[in-house]
């Protein structure tokens, strides 16, 4: 294909995803960079005003904004670590499992496949201190005397980050998954033959195909802990320390009204997202050449 | 030797995934089919003691459900079609055609993904009410496709890469067009990557809450997560009731994805080189 | 080819159009109700009586999930893209401000209702600046209840006071898995609700002009609150879970027959009385405790109706709001659901008595009943309150520091109220 022809037919592909992303998405977006800039009230919006950069200094004077900041990380960092992990180790199992794969698979996607409401209402439910599975377990297995304040201030973090890790793996499982089986499979027979025990090949071949995937999985994975909101507004409700900035931008923005400077917390948390995005590309150094 | 070793291993780690996975759906299940007090029971019954009906009779009672089942079905599908549609062809373009500005377009679709929807519902919902689409399809499968898309573009973006590169080149050998070879041969072969990205951004789609709230006012427009919702109480929380309504709305997802399931494990043979 | 597919399909879907429209060629109105879903029925059903006795007027009735965060997320969606998709809302006390001051509520036209037949509390939750902007709907407010059974074996009166209180608990405490005093601590507005009644009950307040004026001595009776809840805590007559409980977690705990005082809504009552309950019959209600000499003043909670500003039939829509507020609903809404009537002359109405024979009881009982601080960002204060007691409670914050914080921010925030 000649150069030129490539690039008209790149451009037909591209144009519809470009122009529908711009007509949809350009509005509340470009929106959003403005009102970041006014310190418009939805219940009072004929007083609303151009205030310059007077919300971007609110943001850096605001303690309850680092503050959610410094949680939001703890539980990004935590979480997807752990994901990551587990997601990795699972879709391993799957692979290598010859039977019921299918089925491996299917039960594995059922956390990911429930509302995140209700995940989040169940594991309410089961971290309950009184009624809840986990300390009825725990106390007929003899583990504990006094019941485990699972939601309380100690624990809350360690909660939000247990569920969001029961939920939410599968998703990372699965794009591994899909990873593992886009490496051929004479690749390892090669290594077979070259004697190559089950680590070495792992070191060798497996992880370095799967790192792109990795990336996507990381990438997306780490974009979305950042932003919980679901999950931590009906575990807790933002108490304990697990007020994340999703929270505080959706109470500023729904509770006050404030629009103004609720655009600013969402441009900032942009910002920050997108720069994080941005080094974990670079650190992966994800080829798509 | 160390493979047998191997083999053991796998096998918990199998049944531990499994036990892990299952054990707090497990708990739903058990719940739907006991009766509303069985929760308080000290010690707790680990299983139906005894087993009833009357939850999932409650469900159906409630008229709208099975529709609201319905509007979620076809949001979710037509969310994964429309993604799909948009974005595999994207995709193929960002990884098998030299295009100028190719970070950059994905580096924009990335940021279109971090974009925190909460701050866009606003805007969007004004849009949809102008255009007079509040209540139907068309004003939850376009912001579920703004959101989904560029998960599907990144993740076929990378499926794509890993053909190899003369895949193309021999399908115009053997006498095919550009659009031919795209569909014949690449769409295929990358049916792991393209089932994968459906499964995900349907289950995104059935379970979005915000959005569904917003644009739907009427109880036979309402989708799932919403329908959930409504099941509760001014304070109570009818557990029993809302764990049935949650088995039957898994049901479906279950299913499908038990469906897809086959095509990717079919999907993709060794020998690509082929 | 697939594009194209697609396009049709969503092309069909654009025409299968779920939407109501306002009125149409024939004059008739439509008017859409927006309320918490009742799961008793009773209000489709008056809403079908409505229409019946109404033709050229039909009501709809746009259900939401009962969650008071998730109707006020939408109406405020709706409301500020002035959006005439409701005309009649149903609206928690606590936003009357809020709404009124955006401009997206009507005032009531003088003579709709007769202010002297409602109750005095949820009537001026009703109001800001002294006009009307909604009718009370349906009411709530916090209540002790208490296991009678237990009290009489031990020869205990019901406790008044702090005091009796404790050493009612004290007495009673031969079981280990039997806690004293269950409440809501939990971070979320109920939290607001209990503090504010401890707060009352040791004769502080929170007014906007005492806030202003007299701030040395509200930051004190505030600790002194504050410091009431955490000593329940930490002396063990309430257990540490109680942060974590909201009214379910709380009521549970006390029909399991686990703990001999509750503070919850009436709704618990039937709760108490109802299918699992441990407690049936051996139940009481009484004011909470108090400080000697001070009332005990209960929390206002409730629903009340309002018409939006963006309706396009006001006049249908007041119609309508004089009717869902009228005796005859309010009537059959406590039979079937029993919501607690906002008008006095239903609790003694012969027929919600026979359904509900502890509405005297609680009548009584709400003689003493206070609002909530009532500003245009209470949603903001509400969070000032919640996020210090809750620190306060935990630990994780000194009572004296909570308290500062705490009066300090309410002081911006509702400072400049009248």
């Amino acid at each position: 294909m000649i150069r030129g022809q490539q690039r008209r037919l790149a451009l037909w592909l591209l144009l519809p995803s470009l122009v529908f992303v711009t007509v949809l998405g350009a509005f509340p977006i470009l929106s959003q960079f403005v009102l970041s800039f006014t310190d418009l009230n939805l219940r009072f919006p004929a007083d609303r005003g151009f205030v310059g950069g007077a919300n971007y200094a609110r943001l850096v004077t605001d303690a309850v904004f680092w503050q959610d900041l410094g949680n939001t990380l703890l539980f990004t960092v935590v979480s997807v670590g752990l994901e990551l992990l587990l997601g990795l180790g699972a879709a391993l199992l799957i692979n290598r499992a010859v039977r019921g794969r299918t089925a491996l698979t299917s039960t594995l996607m059922m956390p990911w496949a429930l509302p995140t409401v209700v995940a989040a209402t169940m594991w309410s439910l089961i971290l309950n201190d009184r009624i809840g599975l986990v300390n009825s377990l725990l106390s007929r297995l003899g583990l504990i005397s006094e019941r485990v304040l699972w939601l309380g201030p100690k624990l809350a973090m360690t909660s939000v980050i247990l569920a969001d890790v029961w939920k939410t793996t599968p998703f990372v499982a699965i794009i591994l998954l899909a990873g593992l089986k886009s490496i051929p499979r004479h690749y390892y027979e090669a290594a077979e033959l070259d004697g190559a025990n089950r680590w070495e090949t792992f070191r060798a071949i497996t992880l370095p195909l799967l790192k792109p995937f990795i990336a996507v999985a990381l990438l997306f994975r780490a974009m979305d802990a950042f932003r919980i909101f679901d999950l931590v507004w009906v575990l807790t409700g933002g108490a304990s320390g697990t007020e994340t900035l999703s929270v505080y931008i959706y109470k500023v923005l729904f509770r006050y009204s404030e629009m103004g400077y609720g655009s600013t917390l969402t441009i900032a948390l942009f910002v920050i997202v997108f720069l994080m995005s941005l080094g974990l590309i670079r650190s992966m150094r994800v080829q798509a050449e | 030797m160390a493979h047998r070793g191997a083999t053991i291993w796998s096998w918990f780690g199998r049944m531990l995934l499994v036990v892990l996975a299952l054990v707090p759906i497990y708990w739903i299940v058990n719940v739907s089919f006991s009766g509303p007090q069985a929760l308080y029971k000290v010690p707790l019954d680990y299983y139906p003691n005894p087993p009833v009906l009357e939850n999932y009779r409650e469900v159906f009672d409630v008229n709208q459900f099975p529709g609201n089942v319905g509007n979620s079905f076809i949001v979710a599908t037509l969310t994964t079609l429309l993604t799909l549609a948009l974005g595999a062809p994207a995709a193929y373009a960002l990884a098998r055609l030299r295009v100028r500005g190719r970070n950059l377009i994905l580096a924009v679709f990335l940021g279109l993904a971090i974009f925190p929807a909460i701050g866009m519902m606003g805007p969007l919902y004004v849009a949809m009410a102008r255009l007079g689409l509040i209540n139907t399809i068309p004003a939850l499968v376009l912001p579920y496709t703004l959101f989904t898309l560029p998960l599907a573009i990144w993740i076929l973006t990378h499926f794509f890469s890993t053909l190899p590169a003369s895949l193309e080149d021999a399908a115009l050998v053997d006498g095919c067009t550009p659009p031919q070879a795209f569909l014949r041969i690449i769409l295929p072969l990358s049916a792991p990557g393209l089932f994968t990205s459906a499964i995900l951004i349907f289950i995104w789609a059935w379970n979005e809450f915000l959005f569904a709230l917003i644009m739907t006012t009427t109880p036979e427009s309402r989708t799932v997560p919403v329908a959930l919702a409504l099941f509760a109480g001014l304070h109570e929380l009818p557990w029993a009731t809302i764990a049935a309504a949650t088995v039957i709305t898994v049901v479906p997802v279950v299913v499908l994805v038990v469906f897809f399931q086959r095509q990717i494990v079919e999907g993709l043979t060794s020998g690509v080189e082929r | 080819m697939r594009a194209r597919t697609t396009l049709l399909i969503v092309a069909m879907a654009l025409v299968v159009a779920l939407g109501g429209c306002g009125s149409d060629e024939s004059g008739e109105v439509t008017l859409v109700f927006a309320a918490g879903s009742d799961p008793s029925g009773a209000t489709e059903a008056l809403i079908e009586e409505y229409n019946s006795a109404h033709p050229g007027v039909t009501v709809e009735f746009q259900a939401m999930p009962a969650s008071t965060d998730t109707q006020h997320d939408s109406y405020v969606t709706y409301l500020s893209a002035r959006q005439s998709n409701v005309d009649i809302y149903s609206l928690d006390v606590i936003w009357t401000a809020e709404f009124a001051t955006a401009g997206w509520i009507r005032e009531v036209p003088e003579g709709l209702i007769d202010r002297e037949d409602f109750l005095e509390g949820p009537l001026v939750s009703a109001s800001y600046d002294d006009v009307l902007y909604a009718i009370p709907w349906f009411t709530d407010a916090g209540v002790l209840y208490y296991r009678r059974d237990l009290l009489e074996e031990a020869g205990l009166d019901v406790p008044e006071t702090w005091d009796e209180f404790r050493t009612a608990c004290d007495a009673l405490a031969s079981d280990p898995d039997v806690d004293g005093y269950v409440w809501q601590g939990a971070r979320y507005e109920g939290l607001v609700c209990n503090f504010l009644e401890f707060l009352w009950s040791i004769g502080g307040s929170i007014e906007p002009d005492r806030l202003r004026d007299e701030t040395p001595s509200v930051r004190n009776e505030v600790a002194a609150a504050l410091a009431l809840m955490k000593s329940l805590v930490d002396e063990g007559y309430s257990p540490q879970s109680v942060l974590t409980y909201k009214e379910e977690d709380a009521r549970r705990v006390f029909t399991e027959g686990q703990s001999i005082f509750l503070r919850n809504w009436p709704y618990a009552w039937s709760m108490a009385q109802g299918e699992g309950s441990k407690v049936t019959d051996v139940v009481g209600i009484a004011r909470l405790p108090h400080a000697p000499g001070e009332t005990p003043y209960s929390t206002i909670g409730g629903w009340n109706v309002a018409v939006s500003t963006f309706s396009k039939h006001p006049e249908e829509a007041f119609e309508f709001l004089a009717f869902i507020a009228g005796e005859r609903s309010l009537e059959l809404r406590a039979i079937e659901g029993g919501y607690l009537p906002t008008r006095k002359a239903t609790y003694a109405d012969p027929d919600v008595l026979k359904a509900n024979p502890h509405f005297e009881r609680f009548f009584e009982v709400f003689r003493y009943t206070r609002n909530r601080p009532r500003s245009p960002e209470y949603s903001l204060a509400s969070d000032i309150i919640q996020e210090n007691a809750h620190r306060a409670l935990s630990g994780s914050m000194p009572v004296e520091d909570a308290a500062d914080q705490m009066v300090e921010r309410l002081l911006d925030t509702l400072g400049d109220q009248r």
